[in-house]
């Protein structure tokens, strides 16, 4: 084989090394070897080597450092947080991070939780604007305001196209119960064009949990195989 | 008031009784919150964190349950006094390593505890004896409601409730219960049943020790994931499984009474008696894992004078924080003496083990 610096002569020292967590190999023909110094006693690189030569090394499958995502530095304008604090720590600085960092952050929670929509409890006293729970004077018990602010956020989140609540059969069943009996209430109040906008969504979630149905509850089974754990006798509650 | 003044003494502590107790020890749901306009507590300026615990101390103060209620800084708490407060799970162990700035309010009851800055700026926690998870939840969720009208909580439409660790943004609810499983652990299921157990989403971790190798055959499960789930379908989770634990737990304890001679049962029993009564220096490990088979014993009826309080008080007295609280602080080796001394005097009062008079399958209580 021929030397791979100057691709005249023939190679007769071949190098090998681990550098940076891989094995590279190098055939050098002895006065290119010499040239490199691989001959001296104080040692070499092998790396300074192959980056030196790198253009002429042409086999050199060097990979180019990964380029670092365009994004600059994110800076947090109301706590001063940067995203490198963040990628360190794995925390945030102060609530508004959330905003700030929306990106970084919505692909984590993706695998964090069951889902990035929160379908729980909303604060009653203050309702934040954006939150599209409004504070009315007579408000009907906290449970229905709940299920009433889940179903018409869902709603307007389904519109806007974000697919988390319509992959989990669980939530699609809560989200059916709510929309049931908001369409309930909004006939009690005679809003019928709403109500038949939401008798529609309705119909088409029964379409959705038909077709979930059809998969096994993947928990119920493992919950039947904890059952049995114990040599399949039926375990009876003290 | 010092915090040895307040504590319900550990005696009548460990007299407080629930349903199940014999299996599920407690049960705890915790909501973390944070205010809207600080940063959270490990970011934030001493000035800050000084600010929002003034905040929310008297927030807190406020609330109904709350007068005769214990409030401190915890830069102003001894190591064992908030080595104590861990042993009672009324803190975290990030908490206790807390100084100035960081605080916590307990009610009389010892059964609702707020952590002020602790990784955010408001942790708090119901704590029931025996197998009371949805209890603990509805308990903290009205503490939750009621502080929410003098407090305005950094919640967003999407995210749900704001934390400063993402793991728990959303619900930002944390419901577990401790479980004692030495029957499972005798008959070598533990390791199926925890990996069962983290196939449905919860964790499973030894409450001291690390990983399967749990000291006292003692277990926390929890949930792990907060967002995207209503928080009664997390507590109903949590309850379905521990439920199903439970029943194979009791059916392992039944397996060890139905063996011939009970053999098993009186062996591990009768030598940790055997040594507890005897010892004269020992360490909390070993006293943790001896203690879990007087527990059992106890709770099989295997010991005359059966008292179950005798082994609840034991296990708290002779953890670290407890001991140096009544006794004062003391080198490690006086400490396991003292500690040897204290289970020798009360083992006693238990009397040796015997077998267990079977009446049928499912029978024995």
């Amino acid at each position: 084989m021929l030397c791979q610096i100057c691709k005249k002569a023939e190679a007769t020292v071949h190098l090998t090394q681990v550098v940076g967590g891989k094995i590279r190999k190098l055939d050098l023909c002895a006065a290119c070897a010499e040239k490199c110094g691989v001959d001296d006693p104080a040692g070499f690189s092998m790396l300074e080597i192959l980056k030196k030569f790198s253009h002429a090394i042409s086999s050199d499958k060097e990979e180019p450092q990964p380029k670092k995502k365009q994004t600059e530095e994110l800076v947090c304008p109301e706590c001063g947080y940067t995203s490198q604090d963040l990628s360190k720590t794995g925390k945030l600085g102060c609530p508004f991070c959330y905003k700030t960092f929306v990106e970084n952050l919505e692909n984590a929670l993706k695998h964090m939780h069951r889902g990035t929509q929160h379908i729980g409890k909303t604060p009653k006293y203050h309702p934040l604007p954006e939150s599209g729970v409004k504070p009315a004077a007579d408000e009907p018990p906290v449970k229905k305001t709940r299920k009433r602010a889940a179903a018409k956020t869902a709603s307007s989140k389904k519109k806007a196209g974000a697919p988390d609540v319509y992959e989990n059969p669980e939530l699609l069943e809560e989200l059916y119960e709510s929309k049931k009996a908001l369409l309930k209430q909004t006939i009690e109040e005679e809003n019928y064009e709403y109500a038949a906008k939401i008798r529609d969504e309705i119909k088409e979630l029964e379409k959705k949990i038909k077709a979930k149905k059809v998969k096994k509850d993947e928990n119920q089974d493992l919950l039947d195989a904890l059952k049995t754990l114990f040599d399949g006798v039926e375990g009876e509650d003290k | 008031m010092t915090l040895s003044e307040f504590l319900i003494p550990s005696k009548s502590y460990a007299s407080l009784r629930g349903p199940e107790d014999t299996i599920v020890l407690s049960s705890r749901a915790r909501l973390a919150r944070n205010l809207c306009s600080a940063s959270f507590p490990s970011y934030a300026k001493k000035a800050e964190r000084l600010h929002v615990f003034k905040q929310i101390r008297d927030a807190v103060l406020k609330l109904k349950g709350m007068d005769s209620c214990f409030v401190e800084g915890m830069g102003n708490l001894s190591s064992d006094e908030k080595t104590a407060l861990v042993e009672r799970h009324l803190i975290s162990r990030e908490h206790a390593a807390r100084g100035v700035g960081s605080g916590l309010v307990i009610n009389k009851d010892e059964n609702i505890s707020v952590m002020i800055n602790e990784e955010d700026h408001l942790r708090m926690q119901a704590i029931l004896p025996g197998f009371q998870i949805r209890q603990a939840w509805e308990r903290i969720d009205q503490v939750d409601t009621e502080l929410e009208k003098d407090i305005e909580y950094a919640f967003h439409p999407k995210y749900g409730y704001l934390t400063a660790c993402p793991t728990n943004v959303g619900t930002g609810i944390r419901v577990s219960a401790m479980i004692h499983l030495p029957a499972l652990a005798l008959t070598d299921q533990i390791r199926q049943i925890i990996g069962a157990v983290n196939k449905l989403g919860l964790a499973v971790r030894g409450i001291y020790g690390e990983g399967t190798d749990a000291l006292g055959n003692l277990f926390q499960a929890s949930n792990q994931k907060t967002l995207g789930e209503t928080e009664d379908a997390i507590v109903t989770r949590l309850e379905k499984v521990i439920r199903q634990v439970v029943i194979n737990e009791a059916n392992a304890r039944q397996t060890l009474l139905e063996e011939d001679g009970q053999v098993t049962l009186l062996n591990h029993v009768g030598r940790a008696w055997g040594t507890l009564s005897n010892c004269y220096m020992i360490e909390t490990q070993e006293t943790l894992n001896l203690l879990s088979f007087i527990r059992l014993g106890v709770d099989l009826g295997m010991f005359p004078n059966s008292d179950r309080e005798i082994v609840n008080e034991l296990f708290l007295v002779t953890q670290k924080g407890h001991l140096q609280m009544m006794k004062g602080t003391m080198e490690d080796r006086k400490r396991d003496q003292v500690r040897a001394e204290i289970l020798r005097e009360k083992t006693a009062l238990l009397g040796a083990p015997r077998k267990v008079e079977i009446v049928s399958k499912g029978g024995k209580k």
